[in-house]
């Protein structure tokens, strides 16, 4: 078999052929006709400036200088609106990637520990896979907020102050998270009473037996980190606003709450039955997660917005 | 890894030449002109465009409504011709003034610059 070398015609023909691919319809045809005589022509004015015929050397290297195909039939098109703006590419990636790895970080530990012969292949096809919903979703909410752009540039594009008391205490709704709270460690206590006292006699309440150790060790110091939080809910209801002592406050029982979630997961049962217990774990840990978040979160949103530079 | 001062002396100097293709263009365009042609004039010019920029634009502006075109066959294979329309001319003539003003205006810069230096000790 010889060795066929294209014609300078056909590799512009596969070149303008794979450009029209990537371009709407109904310009098709007409570009492309328009592109291959352009095209051909250049072909030629190089040849006889090089005074010989078009070869493929010359016919590669003029398509290859024109760009790649989807880039050609890119700049064809008038610019459109960006889904992604530029200014957003990297929060976004980084959305989308701890996002991921946070599913990934609670599920794999999770699969690993059931003990299924092949639990990676399980782990994978399910919440592995499965976790790509957010970067998904987060390319909807994106795709939503560019119709909007389009839409409604009026109502976006102007710059509206955002002059927010972060430190004010909304006292009202502040009465209302404390009650809310008095409610809670009023039904948690009520809980352990009953369950402790009717697990023998009643199914439910069985369900929800403490395990005894749990009670006697880790138990009160929920109990004291809840008589810490309402302490400080009724300075800030007092005081109208937060300062930076009682943020510092904040953070440190946030922090000692983790802790102590963390030890009551790895230190022992919570309550005596299996199903409660793993449910109740896998819950705290999530939990865990979630107030590490905020905590960085707040303490991100609490620095100083304009450092003065290093002079010198 | 940062740009050579040669890569970031390229670059810029593209950014320069890439404000003011279009005008470029459409002051060729007064009279038809098909695209290998226009290249060739604004090549002989001093204004050398590269085909791949070249050719996509015509068809943006055409899709603006700056340009018309048609196909015809006069010397040769059938080519598509465009000219301005009467939106593309009002626009050249509004954005060649501002044109003048702006090199005006930066020549004035580069002068005061060029005036300092030669005052500075």
């Amino acid at each position: 078999m010889s060795a066929q070398f294209p014609k300078p015609d056909d590799l512009i023909a596969a070149y303008v052929g794979d450009v029209m691919k990537h371009l709407p319809m109904k310009q098709r045809n007409d570009v492309g006709f328009e592109l291959r005589a352009l095209l051909g022509e250049e072909l030629r004015g190089r040849a006889a400036d090089a005074g010989r015929l078009p070869d493929e050397a010359m016919t590669l290297e003029l398509l290859q200088g024109f760009g790649r195909p989807d880039d050609v039939a890119a700049r064809y098109h008038p610019p459109g609106v960006p889904i992604i703006p530029p200014q957003q590419t990297v929060a976004f990636a980084w959305t989308s990637l701890v996002g991921v790895a946070l599913q990934w970080a609670v599920t794999l530990p999770m699969a690993a520990g059931s003990g299924a012969p092949n639990w990676i292949g399980g782990w994978w096809t399910s919440y592995g896979l499965g976790a790509f919903w957010w970067p998904g979703f987060l390319v909807s909410v994106t795709m939503v907020a560019a119709f909007v752009r389009l839409r409604w540039p009026a109502a976006v594009d102007a710059w509206k102050p955002k002059l927010v008391d972060r430190d004010h205490v909304n006292r009202p709704m502040y009465a209302v998270g404390l009650g809310f709270a008095l409610l809670g460690v009023g039904v948690w206590v009520a809980l352990a009473w009953w369950a402790t006292t009717y697990a023998g006699t009643n199914h439910l309440a069985g369900v929800f037996e403490f395990d005894a150790e749990f009670l006697a060790t880790r138990a009160p110091l929920v109990l004291l980190y809840w008589a810490a939080t309402i302490a400080l809910f009724v300075v800030l209801i007092i005081e109208g606003r937060w300062r930076s002592l009682t943020r510092r406050i904040e953070l440190g029982l946030t922090l000692a709450l983790c802790a102590l979630l963390m030890w009551i997961v790895f230190g022992g049962r919570v309550f005596v039955q299996e199903a409660a217990n793993a449910t109740t774990e896998g819950v705290l840990v999530l939990l865990v997660i979630a107030l590490l978040a905020e905590a960085g979160w707040k303490l991100w949103r609490g620095r100083s917005r304009i450092r003065t530079p290093v002079v010198g | 890894m940062a740009d050579s001062p040669q890569e970031v002396s390229a670059k810029l100097e593209q950014e320069l030449r890439r404000g003011v293709i279009m005008l470029a263009t459409l002051s060729q365009l007064r009279s038809a002109q098909y695209g290998y042609s226009l290249r060739q004039a604004l090549a002989e010019r001093g204004m050398a465009i590269e085909e791949g920029t070249l050719y996509p634009l015509l068809r943006r502006l055409e899709g603006q409504g700056l340009l018309v075109s048609e196909w015809r066959i006069e010397d040769g294979p059938p080519r598509r011709y465009y000219t301005l329309s009467a939106q593309g001319e009002t626009l050249f003539a509004s954005l060649t003034q501002s044109w003048r003003n702006l090199t005006g205006i930066v020549d004035g810069l580069i002068g005061d610059e060029k005036s300092r230096k030669k005052a500075a000790p």
